[in-house]
């Protein structure tokens, strides 16, 4: 089923949006949820409570494609429940790897708040269009989906040591951008 | 500032970026990239077969081959698009007979090839059973990681033979297997000797025998794969006439470098037919049934090599049953209805070329078909000895750096096809030099000493099915491309009304199938 019929049956308020939506995007989410959480229980409810929160969005939302919408919903979801664990329960590797990686990226990591949330999102998105296609998948692959490397490499026909490479690099250049966009407190 | 700042600030960027990076977006697929729930098929099965016989009787091999079925718009399809002859895509084996069929193969084989094993792909891409997904994806893994690519110096082979393999009468549809045509090439090097054997390696480009058997191990590694998923089954056999003395070990080597099992028999024998029947009618699940039937040895034949390709997987996104639509396909040989099957890809991606343009569509599995329409004008007889088409078709990853490229809206329309084809590769393969095969001067001194032999034909027939079923989708009016333009807007349409090209890619690009549909 298309995105715009799924839509319209949001829209009408029939509860086949839900099944016909998991029917398309279950896999996708649910792959996202589980690689943040490491639990397929947890797996399975975050990706029902992104459901319901599209069903309580749409409408008014109109998200047109829908893929990234539940995605994001979904990567929202995930991490919220990710944080509310407790740390003796955490299973996923690749989010506190992601974490490590990203203080690279961050120049002043030292627990200080940041300044301007909407700033930073604005500054990410001219920051990844400036990144060549390349190294934006790599990028977004790694910190936005959690892929682990080994599957990156795969994904994209590179060896783990490019997909290091390539991470490493864009991490010091996300650094020198933000510095230069002045986005975290100085001393 | 924290890291987590970051992870959070990233949920906001523009959802294109997200879309692009998805696991399943690029050509690349997850192992749980399956989003497509409903059936949606594309099957291919290819025979190759070599007739190797004494000279002397080389008038009498050279009977009239038998014919494919040549357009079998009727057939009866299962759920899952194959012919109701044929197998289901989840329950193929590499050898399917019954066991009266079965018995009949194992009183005659000489030399038995095991085939790699794959672990199962869980159900539907369930992911329930992480020990069952890990141990699958595991070892398509390290498949990869081993055989991926061994393929690339066969580039030029492909790009030089493709016109040969698919050169039918102007106007009929055509399809081949290169990849199976080089496998059979590589086995009639590896039991030829001298000069024979010298211009085999030639065309394939090969420096030695060994190169070319480790090559040929890996590619089929990389393509092979009846694990439940999707499934390629690539196998090929040696039959013997059981009053000629072979060589066990050249036997052995094609066991276990091209998983060739080897049979020894009477030719000439309704056992004989019976048992060669059986075993292309179980490697290529009955697709070929009509051709297969045909097929009756010559006793004086003394060997025969057969060689078969059977392809099947789902499209990634189905095309929806309910848009598909009758419209008229101009043929060369006149306006014919065809059914157009539909979609609308958001995020399309266009590419074209001097004299073509071209859209793929991604099978569940990694394949890719590529779908490429010759500018109007052009054939595409002549497109397939187009240097810029061949290199487009025949690069890793060409469409990374193609500058010719737009990501639009693209409304795609693609007949249902079911086309077959069936010829002789001998002409084609003597303009490419492989001549010494065919004549007194044929060198097999590695499979026996008997004296003299040739080859008396090649013959390759090929079967492709592009099928849909699925739900709802918008219909669009169709407008005729001008393939070399660039599009001007962000939308296009992308109708093959006309005689177009096909290629099933694997995930490693090699090309398991390509064909012309003049007549869908």
């Amino acid at each position: 089923m298309d995105d715009s019929e799924i839509l319209r049956l949001f829209n009408e308020r029939n509860e086949d949006a839900i099944s016909e939506s998991r029917k398309k995007y279950g896999p996708l989410i649910r792959t996202l949820a589980l690689r943040l959480l490491g639990s397929r229980e947890d797996a399975q409810e975050t990706e029902n409570d992104t459901y319901l929160k599209v069903w309580n969005a749409v409408p008014p939302a109109q998200p047109n494609p829908l893929a990234p919408y539940f995605s994001a919903v979904c990567r929202r979801t995930a991490l919220d429940r990710l944080r509310a664990r407790t740390r003796a329960k955490r299973g996923s590797g690749v989010y506190e790897e992601s974490l490590t990686e990203l203080e690279e990226a961050v120049p002043g990591s030292d627990g200080r708040a940041f300044a301007d949330t909407l700033a930073l999102k604005n500054a990410l998105n001219s920051f990844l269009s400036s990144l060549t296609p390349e190294a934006r998948l790599v990028f977004m692959k790694r910190y936005w989906w959690f892929g682990s490397v080994k599957d990156i490499a795969r994904d994209l026909n590179m060896t783990e040591g490019a997909v290091k490479m390539s991470l490493c690099r864009t991490r010091s250049r996300l650094k020198d951008f933000l510095k230069e966009e002045q986005l975290y407190e100085t001393e | 500032m924290k890291p987590n700042d970051i992870v959070d600030a990233l949920n906001d960027v523009d959802p294109t970026l997200v879309g692009d990076s998805a696991p399943g977006a690029a050509k690349k697929k997850k192992k749980t990239g399956v989003i497509a729930a409903r059936v949606a098929a594309l099957a291919a099965a290819l025979a190759v077969i070599i007739g190797v016989g004494a000279v002397a009787a080389k008038r009498a091999a050279d009977k009239p081959t038998p014919s494919v079925p040549s357009h079998t718009g009727e057939t009866n399809r299962n759920k899952n698009g194959a012919p109701e002859d044929g197998a289901q895509p989840t329950d193929v084996q590499p050898v399917q007979q019954d066991d009266e069929a079965n018995a009949l193969l194992k009183a005659l084989t000489a030399f038995a090839a095991e085939y790699p094993s794959q672990p199962k792909y869980p159900e539907n891409g369930d992911m329930s059973d992480e020990d069952e997904m890990d141990a699958w994806y595991e070892a398509l893994r390290e498949r990869r990681e081993k055989c991926y690519g061994a393929g690339i110096s066969l580039y030029p082979f492909f790009s030089r033979s493709l016109s040969a393999f698919l050169d039918g009468k102007a106007g009929e549809n055509s399809v081949c297997s290169p990849l199976n045509i080089y496998f059979s090439l590589a086995m009639l090097a590896e039991i030829s000797g001298g000069e024979t054997r010298a211009q085999v390696l030639s065309l394939l480009g090969a420096n030695d025998i060994e190169t070319m058997r480790t090559q040929a191990n890996k590619v089929f590694n990389a393509n092979y794969r009846n694990d439940g998923s999707a499934f390629c089954i690539l196998a090929d056999s040696l039959w013997m006439n059981e009053d000629v003395d072979f060589k066990d070990d050249t036997l052995k080597t094609l066991a276990e470098s091209y998983y060739a099992s080897s049979f020894s028999g009477k030719p000439g024998t309704e056992e004989f037919d019976t048992a060669v029947r059986e075993w292309i009618n179980g490697q290529t699940g009955g697709l070929l049934k009509d051709y297969v039937s045909e097929i009756k040895s010559d006793p004086l034949t003394m060997i025969s090599l057969y060689s078969t390709a059977y392809f099947g997987d789902k499209w990634q996104a189905e095309f929806s049953a309910d848009s598909t639509e009758q419209g008229v396909f101009h043929s060369p040989s006149g306006d014919t209805d065809a059914e157009f099957m539909k979609e609308t890809n958001l995020w399309g991606e266009y590419y074209w070329g001097e004299s073509f343009g071209a859209v793929k569509k991604d099978l569940q599995q990694n394949e890719t078909v590529w779908f490429i329409l010759p500018d109007e004008g052009v054939s595409p007889e002549e497109l397939l000895e187009d240097a810029e088409t061949l290199d487009f078709l025949f690069t890793m990853n060409k469409e990374a750096d193609w500058n010719n490229f737009k990501r639009l809206r693209v409304h795609l329309s693609v007949p249902k096809f079911d086309v077959s084809s069936k010829r002789s590769l001998k002409e084609g393969l003597e303009k490419l030099g492989v001549t010494d095969c065919f004549t007194e001067k044929a060198d097999f001194t590695p499979l026996t000493d008997t004296k003299p032999v040739a080859v008396s034909d090649i013959n390759h027939g090929a079967r492709v099915i592009a099928d849909e079923k699925g739900v709802t989708a918008a219909a669009y009016t169709e407008m005729m491309l001008a393939g070399a333009a660039m599009p001007p807007e962000e939308e296009m349409e992308f109708t093959l009304d006309r005689p177009f090209i096909f290629a099933v890619m694997s995930e490693d690009r090699m090309p398991l199938f390509v064909g012309i549909v003049n007549d869908p």
